[in-house]
């Protein structure tokens, strides 16, 4: 970690509680011209050191952003202590099909079934992202 | 006018964000504590904490376009508001009242679904600064089919 707090952009171990999709994160986007767009979202899921994926479900507004401006911040909490971290972002591609699809279908109906909106959650493709940048949030103080 | 349901809305137990970006459209975010909305005037105000908001405060300098996004943790309700920044002041005790109220509010009704009675106050809202933005438009954001569309609500000033 630096000084700033600012970690090279590999994912430490720490943050793996928070993709778990225990407790929702948060995500921010902006189109080409220019309008922020905040968005609740399920689950961050951990592709690899370097990426996570997002679901792209009806939230379909964040998708069309990141296709128009790659640029997304978004917050990941954890279950146990609520600590936020803060991730920056990159979009880099959409899979709509294969092992990291199939996991986050499989994830987003268990979550779906756990709050009593089983059946409304549908993954429409899964958004990788790597990550730019991440640190731990202040917001506790 | 912003409906008097929104207006309602935003005075409940709602968790609240706000995204802003910067002159290079990369977007920023924090937490918006004790939302209300003037129905007749069509802005929103809330206390943007301290901690974790110097991008945002930043941005909203820079160009003052924002998203308020507000959700009851519940019921899965949100609504996301969108509009300019019009000016931000010291906090005041009704302020603090209300972020009092705020909080004391959403830790009612997180106990109601089982979470931790304190669960809340974890986070730090507090001291903060009171931001006012105008609305501009308004969107369902509750999880289903209707997310993501724009509610008939047609500001006086564009």
């Amino acid at each position: 970690m630096t000084n700033s707090g600012t970690i090279a952009v590999s994912l430490p171990d720490e943050i793996k509680p928070c993709m778990e999709g225990t407790v929702p994160s948060t995500i921010v986007t902006c189109s080409l011209d220019g309008v922020p767009n905040v968005t609740e979202i399920s689950q961050v899921y951990y592709v690899d050191r370097n990426h996570v994926a997002l679901s792209h479900q009806f939230f379909s507004k964040t998708h069309q952003n990141v296709h128009e401006n790659p640029f997304a911040m978004a917050v990941l909490r954890d279950p146990s202590t609520y600590a936020e971290w803060i991730l920056e972002l990159q979009y880099d591609h959409s899979e709509e099909s294969g092992p990291v699809f199939d996991e986050m279908d499989a994830k987003i109906e268990s979550i779906a079934s756990m709050t009593g909106m089983s059946g409304i959650f549908k993954l429409r493709a899964a958004d990788i992202y790597r990550v730019l940048s991440i640190r731990k949030s202040h917001s506790q103080g | 006018m912003i409906p008097e349901d929104q207006a309602r809305f935003l005075t409940g137990p709602v968790i609240a964000f706000v995204g802003t970006r910067n002159g290079q459209l990369r977007p920023s975010m924090a937490w918006a504590a004790a939302p209300r909305a003037n129905a007749a005037e069509e802005t929103i105000t809330f206390i943007l904490p301290d901690l974790e908001s110097a991008r945002v405060k930043e941005d909203l300098a820079d160009n003052g376009l924002i998203a308020l996004t507000a959700l009851d943790p519940l019921s899965h309700e949100t609504y996301q508001y969108k509009g300019k920044y019009l000016g931000s002041r010291a906090p005041d005790q009704n302020d603090k009242a209300l972020h009092d109220i705020h909080k004391a509010k959403i830790n009612t009704r997180l106990r109601e679904g089982c979470y931790r009675a304190d669960l809340f106050d974890r986070f730090v809202f507090w001291p903060g600064t009171a931001v006012t933005f105008r609305v501009a438009d308004i969107f369902i954001q509750t999880p289903g089919p209707q997310a993501g569309k724009r509610l008939p609500f047609v500001p006086s000033v564009k």
